[in-house]
């Protein structure tokens, strides 16, 4: 009966959104302006999701994440465009789809292709909604038993598994961009005795650092600077008639879109990774599982489903930690919780109870920005793909005023504009020694989280740190930290190294009597 | 060899990250109470605002030390030693690019939105921005690059100084009227390096609209729609609430 009542709020509350005009043309503009961003390189839905948040301040909650939701879904998707037609991703998320979804385009299959990603997506997006409405309320009711102490260490398992995986250099290059952000978190004045920390005098530091400029500075200025330094240049968009559902090829491939959906969910639920890794692993887990590997590459139908299957799927799944535990799931989750605080909601166990409808709602938006993607894609890519052809010295531009006037709009400060720049700086510095950015954003994010309940916790155990090691999940959590921490090094490398050595020494025929 | 180039950056950075973790130490030692009393409250250690910065600072100390110890164990402290010695010039410009982009931001942030009506900074900044990169031709960059740095260090003698004061005091929106004067110079000077090249020509066109469509779009929706107040509404702003309190 609880699951029927809950089904039945579900479609109620879809029907309720649907019929009413303001929102359906709030949520295809969004969705449409987020295929828009995605498809132009140097834009992201990182991006999108935060210049959005600017001018979703004065609307209602509902409407906000009407906008936000549909620019998210619509930017993800987005990303394909330019990895078919041009062969340059508009996204991180997108990169793998070029590997095949170019290839396609030059046999002449484009219109397929885009077929491919737009019914993909949808799929990938519906199943993330599915896991989001089925799991996030079971989270969140566990959550509540989570005290300081697992809280502290969840902050901190946050951000050293983002550090840990979206590190392309070393990783302990991404611990370091999130300890960055954790400093950069505990600026102005503390939460428990109000006393100011790391403001050398400077009063508009006393609030701390606004989350909103601090990371449309993380995002946008790197871009900016990458795209404009490197001359990015947009070849000519390979041509296409129309673009179809394809569901033929669809049905083929069912088993690659189950199993990229549910690698794009585990992917999305894990803090600060992000759909472009929830790609590319399903990307390498349909390889591995196809029958012909060696046509991946060169126009395999399944790298494209699994790709675009995986990567909208994650959506869905960093929502579940972002609503649940107020962790995001991926950086454009990161600008969900900004927008989210800005409208007096604060995501966390105690979610169900102060906002008891909020999930339902999440799902049903996510649901019908799944179905305005698909009809968008479907019948406007045509249209999409010319803003390809707009050169990137004319549109960087235009989105530094975005992100300037995105920067200032939410507390009509100009030091959010003096803080936005200098942080932009230091990301693109960051970025291009292979310092991720993302750890950074989600230190900034959980910051505050981590100091208030490390403090809280020893508070309640008078300054002993027992309870870490005596309470299970604190245990748990403590055990991966150490262990993620301990197998980077040299002397853990080489110690699993002989440990194997020393194991398949023990298998040998001769051990076995066997010759 | 870009390996080795990337651990040489790090063995730099790791002492930047290094000496970082004992600044934050030390200030936190310094100026926040890890006991005693603060306001009235009697402080412990653990319940300390200087608790957290204390083991972040730490934290950052040993990722340094791990970053060094192996930025060292791949070459980068040798080939940091080496290129010392060696010092390279980068022939590829992209230095100058991005000279040129950090100089039209910082300009536009620090400089003209402070002080400046928000239309023309932002049509100034879109202007040299756009025609820096899109005017794609063998030392134009440099020429528009040299062309903007010099206005801007003029302009920024006249705020030090406080001449824009006393300038606006005789008439309300004078620094208004310099910039923008700046602006058609600027435009008269890409004109002039263009010459009789009838692509350029198109792009400068392009360039131009590109520079006032898109702020004509966005501040007075941000203005008018959103109630957002501009940082500075000079005589342009001005001139738009005219005509929009015209209309009404």
């Amino acid at each position: 009966m609880f699951i029927l009542e809950r089904i039945l709020d579900f479609y109620v509350t879809v029907l309720s959104i649907a019929f009413n005009l303001e929102n359906i043309l709030l949520l295809f503009g969004s969705v449409i302006l987020g295929i828009i961003f995605g498809a132009m390189p140097g834009l992201t839905a990182t991006l999108g999701v935060g210049l959005l948040t600017t001018l979703t301040y004065g609307i209602s909650t509902n409407a906000a994440m009407i906008t936000l939701l549909g620019m998210y879904v619509g930017a993800v998707y987005g990303g394909s465009y330019g990895s078919i037609c041009v062969n340059i991703p508009g996204t991180a998320a997108a990169a793998a789809t070029a590997m095949d979804g170019y290839p396609l385009a030059c046999k002449g299959e484009a219109g397929r292709a885009l077929g491919l990603t737009t019914t993909s997506s949808f799929i990938g997006t519906m199943i993330g909604m599915f896991f989001l409405a089925v799991f996030a309320p079971i989270i969140s009711t566990l959550a509540l038993q989570f005290t300081s102490f697992e809280f502290f260490l969840l902050a901190f398992f946050g951000i050293m598994i983002s550090g840990g995986l979206t590190g392309q250099d070393l990783a302990y290059k991404g611990w370091i961009s999130g300890l960055i952000g954790l400093f950069l978190a505990i600026i102005g004045r503390d939460r428990l005795q109000f006393f100011p920390r790391f403001t050398f005098g400077i009063s508009e530091l006393d609030g701390g650092l606004e989350v909103v400029p601090v990371l449309i500075g993380a995002f946008g200025i790197p871009q900016i600077i990458q795209v404009i330094k490197d001359q990015l240049s947009v070849g000519e968009a390979k041509k296409f008639q129309r673009v179809l559902p394809e569901l033929k090829i669809i049905s083929k491939h069912v088993t690659t879109i189950v199993r990229s959906a549910l690698i794009g969910v585990g992917i999305g639920a894990v803090p600060g990774i992000g759909e472009d890794i929830a790609a590319w692993v399903s990307y390498g887990a349909a390889k591995k599982a196809s029958k012909h590997p060696e046509n991946f590459g060169k126009g395999e139908y399944a790298g494209v489903i699994s790709c675009e299957t995986g990567n909208n799927a994650c959506i869905g799944g960093a929502i579940i930690p972002l609503l649940t535990l107020g962790i995001p799931g991926s950086p454009p989750a990161v600008m969900l919780l900004g927008a989210l605080m800005i409208h007096n909601v604060t995501p966390g166990p105690m979610i169900s109870i102060e906002h008891p409808h909020f999930i339902t709602e999440m799902t049903a938006i996510l649901c019908l920005a799944s179905f305005a993607m698909f009809i968008s894609g479907i019948f406007l890519a045509k249209q999409v793909v010319k803003v390809l052809r707009i050169p990137p010295p004319i549109f960087m531009p235009v989105v530094l005023t975005l992100c300037v006037i995105g920067s200032y709009a939410l507390g009509t400060k100009v030091f959010n504009l003096y803080l936005m720049v200098p942080v932009g700086i230091l990301a693109y510095f960051m970025q291009s020694m292979g310092y991720p950015i993302a750890p950074l954003v989600i230190g900034v994010i959980l910051g505050p989280m981590a100091d208030e309940n490390l403090r809280r916790a020893l508070m309640v155990s008078q300054g002993s740190f027992l309870p870490f090691f005596t309470r299970p999940v604190a245990l748990i959590l403590l055990f991966i930290i150490v262990w993620m921490f301990v197998s980077q090094m040299t002397f853990y490398k080489r110690f699993t190294a002989w440990l194997k050595c020393k194991i398949f020494k023990r298998k040998p025929a001769e051990d076995m009597g066997v010759r | 060899m870009e390996k080795v180039e990337m651990r040489k950056k790090d063995f730099i950075t790791s002492f930047i990250l290094i000496a970082f973790g004992i600044f934050m130490i030390l200030y936190t030692i310094v100026e926040i109470p890890m006991k005693d009393s603060w306001g009235g409250v009697m402080n412990v250690w653990f319940v300390s605002p200087g608790l957290f910065p204390v083991w972040i600072g730490g934290l950052i100390i040993i990722m340094g030390i791990i970053l060094c110890h192996r930025a060292i164990k791949d070459g980068g402290a040798k080939k940091f030693f080496e290129d010392l010695s060696h010092q390279k010039k980068d022939s590829s410009g992209k230095t100058l690019r991005f000279l040129g982009i950090l100089l039209v931001i910082v300009a536009y942030v620090y400089l003209y939105i402070p002080r400046i009506d928000y239309f023309l900074s932002t049509v100034l900044c879109l202007m040299v921005f756009i025609s820096l990169f899109y005017l794609d031709r063998p030392g134009f960059l440099k020429r528009l690059f040299t062309f903007y740095l010099a206005g801007c260090l003029l302009f920024l003698i006249v705020f030090l100084v406080g001449i824009d004061k006393q300038l606006n005091e005789r008439f309300l929106y004078f620094m208004d009227l310099l910039v923008f004067l700046f602006f058609l110079a600027y435009f008269t000077y890409c004109r002039i390096l263009i010459g009789g090249d009838g692509v350029l020509k198109k792009k400068l066109r392009t360039t131009l609209i590109m520079s006032i469509v898109p702020s004509l779009v966005l501040i007075p929706s941000f203005k008018y729609f959103l109630l957002v107040p501009l940082p500075v509404e000079g005589g342009f702003i001005e001139l738009m609430n005219i005509i929009r309190y015209a209309l009404r």
